[in-house]
């Protein structure tokens, strides 16, 4: 292992080179401290504790979704639904509503919605559209009109008037019946003939004084008159069968005549009362036309209310109250009168029937029946005139439910549709309801992946849900927005309930707004997890007693969620200071280097240094991904060392063919590696190998290449810096360690506390790299080098010790190519 | 009972061989377990038309298919069994848990029936199912052997209109038999009694003092208050709505096959006079101011 000597901490010059040839490096100064963690800056606002500040409602630092918002939820025409996507954990749902109850005051008032029962087809029950806030009058005009009813029809067919004409009518039929078979029974009586019962009918028989002649004085009589008797027997049997067969007739006829009877008696009470309910409902078409048709099935069906004698039958109340219900009314929708609001409906389980409405059975006498009573509103019903949200990821999980949407967004009615009948499982009578014309927007809320899967596999979704309304991450991070921030903070303070913030512990607040943006010029506006940190910081306020949070508070609550999630980082870390994991933070080594990755688990991130190794000998040309061989290696992860094969194709031994064979590993790694974070560190340990000079094993390196040699940002660099630093430390800080970073991950830097102390004391250094040849002179105290203009790089130059290495593994192949060929002629 | 001497001792309801109503012979168990009398079903099982069997003229003209077919004696035999089987076990039904003395006979006639009936008897004629029935020789003399035997004779219509209400006693003088049977019944049922009478006719003393040792509450409604109708009845039931009505032999016009037709679902006692109040004075005419009787008077021959 090469020592080094510090010349200066950023550029440390190797303790034998004795050659004033050898060029060094250009000097490469790290970071400062200041651009490691930007404080907040809340100059401009005047306040104490956030007590002070005046809540910031609704979304801050949306105005493209509020944009989106405010066309969506005023645009007409259908079609025109609003996605609304954000990142996860942002519940962005209480804002939303906020902004859909200022547009539901332009919207006209939601109409009420009532089904009555369809007395043609009681299969279809009717719709009737009323003004707001009339269905339930409606609802109970009719239970008044019921009760009305009940009163006064009973007392009309139990008047003197009806009873006696009712009377009449039996009379009258008895006295057809009795006056016929009198006529004939005199008729008979007259030619000596009698009319016996028998068991199952009648019988004629010859009679003297009254009495049947007994069979053998029949037979004794003269044949003649046996003859005429038989005649006349024959002729009254076709009587008597005549008068038979006209029973059902004259029955009918009194059925008829009760039936005339009981329109004519109960039209006066029923007309009257229809009238009066008809007044009321003069200016609905619907109901008018409804009453009307009560009327006539009330006349028809009359009947069923004339009040049997006591004793028989069921009870008076049992009697009348079923054949009532038909003329019931089931108030769907009811909105309050006088000023009903548009409504804003969030439905939680959008189950089709809790979607589209349902229609109920009960069981009677073991078959499961329905009426329109049973019709329940689902969501969509409540929401109409007005706004409907849902959650996408919920709608989707529910079996039918999302494509039943569409059908109705599509249709743009609203049909109760059966679960049973769509998948076979009930065969019972069902009800097939008017539907309801559909005026609702809906507003669905969901996650980016979510919207761009749908997006890319239902051609529907745009067809319904034209507009999106994407959810800012995070917003720039300026006075302003600071101050608006510190104003969202007093807010969720306010609504939580929680104690107020002082000033320090707002900057905090706000500085760790910025961490979990990943970026130091942003300000997250996924609020919920602020609002966590604040009720956690509340929570240790008021365990020392105090009445407002301070920033001591913020800094606790902020470290404790970091310490409720961190074993598995302690455990890695654990496992590399007791060098199971081997990774060294001094000296230096040919082929080897740290690289950095960032591991996330339920939320939580944290970094950990990772050894990369490389070997190489002459070969074909191929740069071996060991990761990507074994299969633990992703896409990008590939992707990134495929470019190193780029970089060293365009740079080097350009008139030689590539003869090359390199071999690169995440040392220890025995789970899947993605990303192309590390391809820096994997190049370095490249050329390190070839040029067979030592990397330096104090610092870390994060960054991606290209095929050029520029690095390029990454993600995590908070978390890839402080889990280096983190075993630089526990080791002991020796003064020269520190992190290679891409420079344009410099604004994303919101180190902790403890690294930029370290910084600060000059025992830790962040050094920002924009391209290889700069970090690879940082790592191995040597120039990279430029090609000169006889297209040679400098002496002693890292690329000029590469491309001899290439040149030389080209000659040992070419050898190796003529001994073959001359084996081969040399052959008989 | 109430204390109340009740002049009948039994009731006998004739089955007819045709279906009974049941509602009308639950009727008639009702009044015969509220009066505490014996109640005896008597199925008239006619014998004669076995006999008529043999004559070829003579045909059943069957209800149920309209059909005419030659009498058949062994079918008789089975259909009679049947008919009779079936209605004693409707009776039992009727009779039930009913705290009364009840027995069912078959009678082959008339005359078997007429020497069943004591003066004593209420004899219950239940409204044939079949209107023909009316003109049939047997109810023909089932009524007239009622008629002419018991002490009172029950016209029971099919269907009954009320469970619950007063008594009425049509009564053509205030010394009708009718008030006094009524006014037993009354006491029996538990109900009042109204006594449709002549306008201004005062119900004796004697009737007074009996119905305030029963606890009957009396009414009396003058027969001339009432609006001229076709039917005395029909107004009666109209504005008292009665349970039963109670009329004097003397007092019944028209032939009683007809009377189902006027009955309204409310049953008609007809009382025989009592032969112990006989012995009285009979009213005289000088006791009540001439009225038009709202029946006609009996034709001659008629009881």
């Amino acid at each position: 292992m090469t020592q080094f000597e510090s010349k200066s901490p950023t550029t440390p010059v190797p303790a034998e080179r004795r050659d004033e040839s050898v060029p060094l490096p250009p000097a490469l100064e790290p970071l400062p401290v200041a651009r490691l963690y930007r404080a907040a800056n809340l100059t401009a606002l005047s306040f104490q504790s956030t007590a002070d500040l005046e809540p910031a409602d609704g979304l801050v630092g949306q105005r493209r979704a509020l944009d989106a918002l405010a066309f969506g939820t005023r645009a007409g025409q259908p079609g025109f639904n609003l996605f609304v996507i954000g990142p996860s954990g942002l519940r962005a749902q209480r804002a939303i509503e906020h902004v859909l109850k200022d547009a539901a005051g332009e919207r006209r008032c939601p109409c009420d919605w009532v089904y009555v029962n369809n007395f043609a087809d009681p299969r279809k029950p009717v719709a009737i559209e009323l003004p707001a806030g009339r269905a339930v009058e409606f609802r109970d005009a009719m239970r008044a009109f019921i009760d009305d009813l009940k009163t006064a029809l009973p007392a009309v067919f139990e008047s003197e008037d009806y009873q006696n004409r009712r009377g009449a009518i039996d009379q009258a039929f008895q006295a057809k019946q009795a006056d016929a078979f009198t006529a004939l029974q005199e008729k008979a009586a007259e030619k000596e003939i009698i009319i016996l019962r028998t068991p199952m009918g009648f019988a004629l028989a010859p009679a003297r004084e009254g009495k049947p002649v007994p069979p053998e004085e029949f037979r004794a009589w003269p044949e003649a008159k046996r003859k005429d008797i038989q005649a006349t027997i024959e002729q009254l049997e076709k009587e008597l069968e005549h008068i038979v067969r006209q029973l059902p007739q004259w029955e009918t006829e009194r059925r008829d005549d009760v039936r005339k009877l009981n329109r004519e008696t109960a039209k006066y009470p029923i007309g009257h009362f229809i009238d009066k309910t008809k007044a009321q409902f003069a200016d609905v078409a619907k109901v008018q036309a409804h009453l009307e048709a009560i009327r006539a099935d009330l006349i028809e069906n009359i009947a069923m209310f004339v009040v049997k004698s006591e004793g028989e039958g069921p009870p008076l109340q049992d009697l009348l109250e079923a054949p009532f219900d038909r003329y019931t009314v089931n108030v769907l929708v009811g909105h309050a009168a006088p000023e009903p609001l548009v409504p804003v409906i969030e439905e939680l389980h959008p189950t089709l029937g809790n979607l589209l409405g349902s229609i109920e059975y009960i069981s009677q006498h073991g078959v499961l029946v329905t009426n329109f009573r049973l019709i329940k509103a689902g969501a969509v019903h409540r929401a109409n005139g007005g706004f409907l949200l849902l959650d996408a990821r919920s709608l989707l999980t529910e079996a039918f439910s999302w494509t039943a949407l569409k059908r109705t967004l599509r249709q743009r009615e609203i049909r109760i549709e059966d679960l049973g009948r769509f998948i076979g499982m009930t065969s019972t009578v069902s009800l097939e309801p008017d539907p309801i014309p559909l005026d609702v927007k809906v507003v669905l809320f969901g996650d980016r992946l979510l919207y761009y899967l749908l997006a890319a596999y239902d051609p529907d979704l745009t067809e319904h849900f034209k507009v999106l309304a994407d959810l800012e991450d995070d917003i720039d991070r300026t006075p302003e927005s600071e101050a608006a921030h510190a104003r969202m903070i007093a807010a969720l303070v306010s609504r939580q309930g929680l104690k107020p913030v002082d000033r320090a512990g707002t900057a905090l607040l706000i500085e760790h707004a910025a961490r979990l943006a990943d970026h130091a010029n942003k300000l997250t506006l996924v609020v919920d997890q602020l609002e966590d940190v604040v009720a956690e910081a509340d929570f240790w306020a008021g365990k020392e007693s105090r009445a407002v949070i301070l920033r001591a508070d913020v800094e606790t609550a902020i470290e404790q969620r970091i310490h409720r999630s961190s074993r598995l980082r302690d455990r890695a870390q654990e496992s590399i200071l007791e060098e199971v994991a081997l990774i060294d933070t001094s000296g230096a080594r040919v082929g080897q280097v740290n690289g950095l990755s960032v591991a996330e688990l339920a939320g939580f991130r944290f970094g950990r240094p990772t050894r990369i190794t490389c070997r190489v000998r002459p070969g074909t040309g191929k740069v071996v991904d060991i990761e990507r061989e074994v299969a633990l290696g992703g896409p990008i992860h590939s992707k990134g060392v495929l470019i190193l094969s780029g970089f060293l194709a365009g740079r080097y031994a350009l008139d030689t063919p590539m003869s090359l064979f390199a071999s690169l590993v995440f040392e220890q790694s025995y789970g899947g590696v993605e990303g192309d974070s590390a391809s820096s560190a994997e190049l370095y340990a490249l050329l390190s190998a070839l040029a067979e000079l030592p990397l330096r094993q104090d610092l870390a390196v994060t960054g991606s290449v290209n095929q050029q040699g520029y690095v390029q940002a990454i993600g995590g660099v908070n978390e890839k810096i402080e889990g280096f630093f983190d075993i630089c430390r526990k080791r002991g800080l020796t003064g020269t360690q520190g992190v290679l970073v891409p420079d344009a991950n410099v604004q994303h830097l919101m180190l902790r506390r403890d690294v930029i102390e370290a910084c600060s004391a000059g025992k830790f250094f962040i050094y920002p790299i924009t391209t290889i040849d700069a970090g690879i002179g940082l790592l191995t105290g040597r120039v990279a080098g430029e090609r000169g203009s006889d297209g040679l790089y400098p002496a002693h130059s890292l690329n000029r010790l590469v491309e001899d290495r290439l040149h030389a593994f080209a000659r040992i192949r070419q050898s190796f190519g003529q001994q073959a060929l001359s084996s081969n002629e040399s052959r008989p | 009972m109430n204390g109340a001497r009740m002049r009948y001792r039994r009731m006998v309801v004739g089955l007819p061989q045709g279906r009974a109503n049941q509602s009308a012979v639950e009727a008639t168990a009702d009044l015969a377990e509220f009066l505490q009398i014996e109640l005896l079903a008597t199925f008239l099982a006619d014998a004669t038309l076995s006999a008529l069997a043999g004559l070829s003229a003579v045909r059943e003209l069957r209800t149920l298919d309209l059909g005419w077919q030659a009498l058949d004696v062994a079918q008789i035999a089975r259909d009679l069994d049947y008919a009779a089987r079936r209605a004693r076990r409707h009776f039992a039904q009727t009779i039930g848990t009913r705290a009364i003395k009840s027995s069912f006979d078959i009678v082959t006639g008339a005359a078997a029936m007429a020497g069943l009936i004591r003066a004593d008897d209420i004899v219950a004629i239940i409204e044939p199912a079949h209107p023909g029935e009316r003109i049939t020789r047997q109810f023909a003399e089932l009524l007239d052997a009622a008629f002419a035997a018991a002490g009172a004779v029950l016209i029971v219509p099919r269907q009954i209109a009320h469970t619950r209400g007063p008594i009425a006693a049509l009564a053509t003088n205030s010394e009708d038999e009718c008030i006094y049977a009524a006014l037993q019944i009354a006491a029996a049922f538990s109900e009042r009694l109204v006594v449709v009478t002549a306008p201004g006719a005062r119900l004796p003393d004697v009737i007074l003092a009996e119905a305030q040792r029963l606890g009957v509450k009396v009414e009396t409604v003058a027969r001339g208050g009432l609006l001229a109708a076709p039917s005395v009845f029909s107004q009666i039931e109209t504005r008292l709505r009665p349970r039963l009505r109670v009329l004097s032999r003397g007092a019944l016009s028209e032939d009683a096959r007809r009377l189902f037709a006027s009955l309204h679902g409310i049953p008609l006692l007809v009382v025989a006079p009592n032969p112990a109040r006989a012995a009285a004075a009979p009213p005289t005419e000088e006791e009540y101011p001439p009225h038009p009787l709202p029946f006609p008077p009996p034709r001659a021959g008629e009881g």
